[in-house]
């Protein structure tokens, strides 16, 4: 059985448990998520088997990749659902890839190599999240030779690297629609799309609204998933329903008073990423310790704390094309900018969701956040007077660090805060 | 007894005693010697952490370009507090020396996104405000002319940076004359690696790369009129080496200490070649002189000479990058590629099982064996890349 169809299998156990015992704690919302993710790995399992349709990487690109008839491929997205990976460093070893690479960037490949997952039948390889994702979208086409393009972001927003960003997507739409049969860019669709995102994006905005209520209305493994916008789905229609329920039961729970956690002592922002081997946060909640959010690269702008999204004209002070569009999300990831970035905006998202103190995850291998850890902790403590812990870990490498050594950094990290805030 | 018999065969005390003050120009305790003299004149040093960077524009502006390098010895703990240790090694040497003052006598640096490591260091070296001024360039990483164009508007960028640092207007005469004298510069290195072609090279490849560094960390004037002087001597010196067979080419980026090429020549082989960006990809290319009637297509020559180097693995260029090295291979009669891949730098780690394959398949032998940044684990490199090179013999 290969990891896409061992998925699949997963997703229906998933539903049915929810069905049957559903978690209070956890969001009734993702039941609908489930579904979602049920019908994208069937699609992607359709398109590997039957090739009814050209598959591509779809990472942040999916609005353009679903608008020219790919079915797309989350390769990252699918590489963290591994949870542990073993069998896939070992091959990586075995190949002569590197293991102290950023799990999910190498582990994808892997998981292609192993045909536990589809290559696709076109590559777009890019740095708009971090330059390790450029280097594995580039293996990944060259390993089973596939065409591929290299599309880069800029340093920074603006309009000059908008326009560079929306020049290189003209012309990759040219080499996709020159390389891969069948494939066609559909304004019409991708204008369709844009005004879905849109909407979940305004749904992702009263989200974070609510993120910040006390209590704490999200439990942490559910503020812990990343978002994906409804373009990532077979259907994104239905995907705005998730949102839209998504928003609804945290307004609902907000107006019962509904906290997820006993007795609310603290709430720390977690940064970056985390192991996905274990559940970090069973420990942090016993402590009353609650997580309101991830902060990732684009946190801040998909949630509306910092940056405006589709179809706003405020950014740029006109309309976007729909291209543009596409540019303006592919060119703002605050981990693909420059540090500057990245360090304002999670101090921004501490202030947004009034933090008492950050988890940043330390990810080995992570050329995008690994080298800012320590000048994010300082300046959360300079100007926000909060403490940061930098935890060191892998995603997906259970051996690199243990679920017991993890749990005591994290407890320690806790008491440290408590002490702070004169609760211990 | 073999030093004195290398002597008296090359007749020459003084070119010789010159020669062996360049090579050795790289050493920790040298490095920065050439540009603390120019500094004592009044005039601005810049920085540069990646040969991405236009040095013509920085000279015509009347300062020294100056290669970055970082400290060769073991350890980095000041660095990492800011930088985990699974992480560039060169970035992580370079930050130590930055934290230990190496370069407070910079009056600026500059980076591009060669790699994200290298925003990151960037990142962290503006954070410290230990340089007065700092300026970054986008670097687009593959060969298509949206990225050439792109190239070339920060290219315009980084001239108005420097023309603000030396709070002067650079002359259309001026930049034409600096552009001239690179080209010279590099017409003059070829000359030196044409001489690797011999059978018996005058040079060794730790030697050679040694002379490069050296071109790399003193005033290129400077350095054109003593290599201009020099090569009469090196076209009839004789290097020491006991062997000049098998005939590697060295393939690596941020190799900038001669000693790893001397470890690798050390077992029983001759580096005829590199690829390296301190080394034959510094150097390679020239700009193009015709019709340079305006600062504007100076910057756009200029632009388009960076922008073509031969890459390195950082780029997505990675067809050209085996078609040059398999060139490189044939015009120097090489018997086997030997990739020493910095640790921790993922571009590089990330292209290896491509780079190799390609190079089998063009049945060119290839081993590859990651190192430190500062010369460490000798014993074991020198044990595979033995077993390496008696496979070639």
């Amino acid at each position: 059985m290969t990891w896409l169809e061992r998925e699949i299998e997963r997703n229906k156990k998933r539903l049915a448990k929810i069905e049957a015992n559903p978690d209070q704690t956890m969001l009734r919302a993702n039941k609908l998520l489930y579904e979602m993710e049920l019908d994208l790995r069937k699609a992607q399992l359709e398109a590997w088997r039957t090739h009814n349709q050209p598959m591509a990487n779809s990472e942040y690109a999916t609005a353009l990749i679903s608008a020219m008839g790919f079915v797309g491929l989350d390769l990252m997205g699918s590489a963290d659902r591994t949870r542990l990976a073993n069998e896939y460093f070992d091959i990586i070893r075995a190949k002569g890839f590197p293991d102290t690479a950023c799990d999910r960037t190498i582990v994808c490949l892997a998981m292609c190599i192993n045909e536990d997952y589809p290559p696709p039948d076109i590559v777009l390889a890019h740095n708009t999240a971090c330059h390790m994702e450029l280097t594995s979208f580039k293996a990944i086409g060259e390993y089973f030779n596939k065409p591929v393009f290299t599309l880069n972001g800029g340093l920074g927003a603006s309009e000059d690297s908008l326009r560079f960003v929306t020049d290189q997507i003209e012309e990759f739409i040219q080499f996709a629609e020159a390389k891969v049969p069948g494939v066609r860019y559909d304004e019409e669709r991708m204008i369709e799309i844009l005004e879905i995102e849109s909407q979940a994006q305004q749904y992702m905005r009263e989200i974070n609204q609510l993120r910040s209520h006390v209590p704490c209305l999200l439990s942490a493994l559910d503020a812990f998933r990343l978002p994906r916008f409804p373009s990532y789905y077979p259907s994104p229609r239905q995907a705005l329903n998730y949102f839209e329920a998504w928003r609804d039961e945290m307004m609902a729970r907000a107006e019962k008073g509904i906290g997820v956690l006993e007795e609310e002592k603290l709430r720390l922002l977690w940064v970056v990423t985390g192991p996905f081997y274990f559940n970090p946060f069973i420990v942090l909640a016993k402590r009353g310790v609650a997580v309101p959010a991830l902060q990732f690269g684009w946190m801040t702008r998909v949630f509306g704390i910092q940056y405006y999204n589709f179809l706003d004209e405020e950014e740029y002070g006109r309309k976007l094309t729909p291209l543009e569009e596409q540019a303006r999300l592919l060119n703002s990831n605050s981990w693909a900018v420059l540090g500057e970035t990245w360090v304002n905006d999670t101090l921004e998202a501490c202030r947004n969701l009034k933090v008492d103190g950050m988890v940043y995850y330390v990810q080995i291998g992570c050329t995008a956040s690994a080298g800012l850890g320590r000048i994010v902790a300082e300046e959360a403590e300079k100007q926000l007077g909060i403490p940061t812990l930098l935890m060191e870990g892998r995603q997906l490498d259970a051996q690199f660090k243990s679920q017991a050594e993890c749990e005591q950094e994290l407890e320690a990290f806790v008491d440290l805060c408590l002490s702070r805030k004169g609760l211990l | 007894m073999e030093e004195l018999w290398v002597y008296l065969l090359n007749g020459g005390e003084a070119m010789e005693n010159d020669l062996q003050g360049w090579l050795s120009l790289s050493r920790d305790d040298r490095r920065a010697e050439r540009a603390l003299a120019w500094k004592e004149t009044g005039r601005k040093v810049v920085g540069l952490l990646c040969s991405y960077i236009p040095e013509e524009i920085v000279h015509a502006a009347g300062m020294l370009p100056w290669r970055i390098v970082g400290a060769h010895r073991p350890g980095t703990p000041r660095a990492d507090v800011y930088r985990p240790p699974h992480t560039c090694l060169y970035c992580n040497h370079v930050l130590e020396s930055l934290l230990t003052g190496e370069y407070d006598f910079l009056d600026a640096v500059v980076a591009t996104s060669w790699d994200q490591d290298l925003v990151r260091l960037w990142d962290v070296w503006k954070y410290l405000g230990k340089t007065p001024a700092m300026h970054i360039i986008h670097l687009p990483l593959s060969n298509s002319a949206t990225h050439k164009k792109q190239f070339a508007k920060e290219v315009k960028k980084f001239f108005t940076f420097i023309e603000n640092l030396a709070g002067r207007k650079i002359t259309e005469e001026a930049l034409f004359d600096s552009i001239k004298l690179f080209n010279r510069f590099r017409g003059l290195l070829h000359r030196v690696y044409e001489l690797r072609k011999h059978e018996n090279p005058p040079l060794s490849g730790s030697e050679v790369l040694a002379l490069t560094m050296a071109s790399l960390l003193m005033p290129k004037d400077e350095f054109v009129t003593g290599l201009e002087g020099l090569l009469p001597y090196l076209e009839k010196r004789v290097n020491s080496l006991p062997v000049h067979t098998p005939r590697l080419l060295v393939s690596s980026d941020r190799l900038d200490d001669p000693q790893y090429l001397k470890v690798v020549e050390e077992t029983g082989c001759l580096v005829a070649m590199d690829d390296l960006d301190a080394g034959s990809r510094y150097f390679w290319r020239s700009t193009e002189t015709e019709g340079l009637n305006s600062l504007e297509a100076m910057l756009e020559a200029l632009a388009y000479r960076y922008h073509d180097q031969p890459a390195g693995p950082a780029l997505m260029t990675w067809v050209e990058q085996v078609e040059q090295v398999a060139a490189w291979v044939k015009a120097f009669n090489i018997q086997g590629v030997l990739e020493l891949p910095l640790m921790y730098s993922r571009s590089r780690q990330m292209r290896a099982p491509y780079f190799r394959d390609k190079l089998s398949a063009l049945g060119i032998p290839v081993a590859g064996f990651e190192r430190d940044y500062h010369l460490a684990n000798v014993g074991q490199l020198k044990t595979r890349i033995g077993a390496f090179v008696e496979m070639l013999q």
